[in-house]
């Protein structure tokens, strides 16, 4: 009975101890044969680091990069403020726009400002890393959107491009449809390039340089700025050039279905291009239409988010030789191989044929605009709201002025 | 001669002796208890008090420099109508996916009992359904169901000369195709948990039921489902509690879209907490969604307990 009682005492301790020693491994930082480890949180998956870090690996042998990503999507936020909050910060993380991130506001980022590779990049991409004139994060791409389309079909109804205005490029989809041919597409899960595009020329042409910020801060009214905008572009759905079944699509699909030659025209960025061209058409891609009322060359657009400290790292030199590399001539490289647009003081690259003309006369020209980057501190809510109300517009449940003022309803609701 | 004098026990003595046994009995099992207790204390009641806490205060999830905003939180959460759409929603998931799973199951249950050729493979296929997280499910489901003509559904349709569906583009449409791909992901489980209670029915009783006449259907009202009972309580109690938390498969499957119809009470919590830094607001919700749950679960395990008694 006695040797009974020892052996289940000590099967219970051993269990007991199995239970708890995973717990031990929670947590633990630090390296376990000399090397630094630097833990990272990209919004760019594995697959799109590995180069990178590979490259980063082998100039830096002693430093490892424990790597961790989430679409660039509402996730991102809820996982990085997850761990910032749990006191499980990564050393380095993925910046977007620092003038409202609660990242910067809340004190969890480093003052990078005087290091010295922060002087190689852009005004524009400086600007958009800064917060009251401190430097928080490196940027070195940027992007504009344009319209991707199919050369053979376009031939079909007589047009070697996309036109010129936003009326011209109405009829360029009356022409397709009429001829059997699904003339656009595009994912209502954000708010819709064609529209950030036409607000943005408007600001432009209005000399407007506080863009959504003067909303935000009272000024003026999304009913104000929007509805013309918005008005315009339903036209696409109003006329039935393009299906409302938009609504419940994703990018890959449309990609997909424009690499099966079913779709003449959808408007995308640089991340496509890879996809576009393993598709086998014949694509080219071209500026957006100018709008009613607006400059000319506008498109959706932005300095790309960039790479941050993390303000309590304890590897704040490698996190710096991190931040470096992604600014040096390897890393940039890299960036222009994988289709990225380098936009870091005097690089200069090659970019795919299909994007010259988007890429010369747009990006280089600084004629982009996205609208989430004056949303201040409360841009996640307002951009999940407005891509509830742009997919109720698209399904015909209201009108584009009543989508304004539901905008209009939801900021007053936030203040 | 004794040196031990004779101790009378009195009915008083004897209770207290007893009294004093059963609170050491109790004292063993509270030590064993201790630890499942600390474990509730820590990972259960401490967040619940501090989601409470923090539903009364403007905490954005960062900084713990938070200020009181009294039933602020509340009066927000019942005028969002996002956040009333998804509460719609999740009922309607909910009751509907119990009830749909509950009537299919039981009679594939049934089939699933009887002998054919296959029927081992049939179980196994049928369970498998349940395997793949919902997460998963959401993205496939997502393709399958797409509205361009490229969708897997839509290009059979139109393969067959017939014009394709908005699954996912119409709010009705994305509704139905969230409650499909649910109650098609889990009959295969719930079937195998009334497969398990179907044989433990002895067979005599429908050997009896047989001799006296009773046609398969009679024999299937009257002994194969008030033996079910048991059954039929814990699955639609494991589906209604379920239901009512998902969160994954239409986040998946449709992002909450389109607009906010297929938006449920965790996206809500989740989209406005942790996405949106709201963390007083997203506490309200858990708190009210919290005593929402309770008043649906015990209420289904009373009219549950009731129906159980009846067939007892």
């Amino acid at each position: 009975m006695k040797r009974n009682n020892l052996v289940k005492m000590t099967v219970a301790a051993v269990a007991a101890v199995a239970t708890i020693a995973p717990m031990a491994a929670c947590g633990s930082t630090g390296s376990a044969d000399g090397k630094t480890t630097l833990t990272m949180f990209t919004w760019d998956n594995d697959e799109a680091m590995k180069p990178y870090i590979e490259a980063f690996e082998k100039k830096y042998p002693n430093i490892k990069v424990d790597q961790s990503s989430a679409p660039n999507n509402g996730d991102k936020d809820s996982i990085l403020n997850q761990r910032l909050s749990g006191g499980q910060a990564p050393d380095v993380f993925t910046l977007g726009y620092a003038g409202d991130d609660s990242k910067v506001t809340g004190g969890y980022t480093m003052d990078i400002t005087n290091e010295p590779f922060v002087e190689k990049m852009s005004d524009a991409n400086k600007a958009y890393e800064s917060k009251d004139g401190k430097v928080y994060g490196v940027s070195v791409t940027s992007w504009e959107s344009g319209i991707v389309y199919n050369k053979d079909l376009l031939k079909k109804v007589g047009a070697d491009g996309i036109p010129s205005t936003w009326d011209e490029f109405l009829a360029l989809c009356k022409k397709l449809k009429d001829a059997g041919i699904t003339p656009f597409l595009e994912h209502i899960d954000e708010t819709p390039h064609l529209v950030a595009a036409c607000v943005g020329g408007k600001f432009a042409k209005e000399g407007n340089t506080d863009g959504d910020l003067s909303i935000i801060n009272g000024k003026t009214t999304f009913t104000k700025e929007y509805t013309d905008c918005l008005d315009q572009w339903y036209q696409l759905y109003d006329q039935g050039l393009e299906s409302r079944d938009s609504v419940g699509v994703s990018g890959d699909q449309i990609v997909q279905q424009f690499n099966a030659g079913e779709l003449a025209m959808f408007i995308t960025g640089a991340w496509d291009f890879t996809k576009l061209n393993e598709g086998g058409q014949h694509w080219k891609m071209g500026l957006v239409p100018t709008f009613d009322g607006g400059e000319a060359n506008y498109g959706a657009g932005s300095p790309s988010p960039g790479y941050a400290i993390y303000s309590k790292t304890k590897h704040a030199d490698a996190a710096k030789k991190w931040l470096e590399f992604m600014i040096s001539k390897e890393a940039l490289d890299l960036q222009a191989k994988a289709g990225n647009i380098v936009t870091v003081k005097g690089y200069t690259q090659d970019v795919d044929p299909g994007y010259t003309d988007v890429y010369k006369n747009g990006l280089q020209a600084s004629k982009y605009y996205l609208p989430v980057n004056d949303w201040g501190p409360k841009k996640n809510a307002i951009n999940t709201e407005w891509t509830a109300q742009f997919q109720l517009l698209v399904q015909g449940q209201q009108t584009p002025k009543q989508t304004a003022e539901n905008m209009d309803a939801k900021l007053k609701s936030l203040s | 001669m004794s040196n031990q004098s004779s101790v009378i026990l009195t009915d008083k003595d004897l209770a207290k002796r007893r009294r004093h046994r059963n609170f050491m009995e109790d004292l063993s099992a509270f030590w064993f208890l201790l630890p499942i207790i600390a474990c509730f204390v820590v990972l259960l009641f401490v967040p619940l008090m501090q989601t409470l806490y923090f539903s009364f205060t403007d905490f954005d999830g960062l900084s713990f420099d938070v200020n009181m905003v009294g039933f602020k939180n509340y009066q927000k959460v019942f005028s969002d109508s996002s956040i009333l759409q998804g509460l719609g929603f999740t009922l309607a998931y909910a009751v509907l996916t119990t009830l749909l799973v509950t009537v299919i199951a039981i009679p594939l249950a049934v089939q699933l009992n009887k002998r054919f050729l296959g029927r081992n493979f049939a179980r196994s296929l049928f369970f498998f359904l349940s395997v793949p997280s919902a997460a998963v499910l959401g993205m496939i489901w997502k393709f399958i169901f797409s509205p361009l003509k490229s969708g897997l559904i839509n290009s059979i349709l139109s393969a067959v000369g017939l014009d394709p569906i908005p699954w996912l583009s119409n709010s009705r449409l994305a509704q139905f195709c969230v409650i499909f791909v649910a109650v098609w992901a889990q009959i295969g489980w719930h079937a195998t948990l009334y497969l398990a209670f179907l044989q433990s029915i002895p067979s005599d009783l429908y050997e009896q039921a047989q001799v006296d006449g009773a046609s398969p259907m009679q024999q299937f009202v009257h002994i194969t489902l008030p033996q079910l009972v048991p059954g039929i309580v814990t699955s639609t109690f494991l589906l209604m509690s379920g239901g009512l938390k998902v969160y994954d498969l239409p986040f998946t499957l449709t992002k909450g879209g389109p607009g906010y119809a297929t938006n449920t009470v965790s996206q809500a919590i989740i989209t406005r907490g942790i996405g949106m830094n709201e963390y007083g607001i997203a506490s309200a919700l858990s708190v009210l969604f919290a005593i929402a749950m309770l008043i649906v679960t015990f209420a289904q395990l009373g009219i549950s307990q009731a129906i159980a008694k009846r067939f007892e």
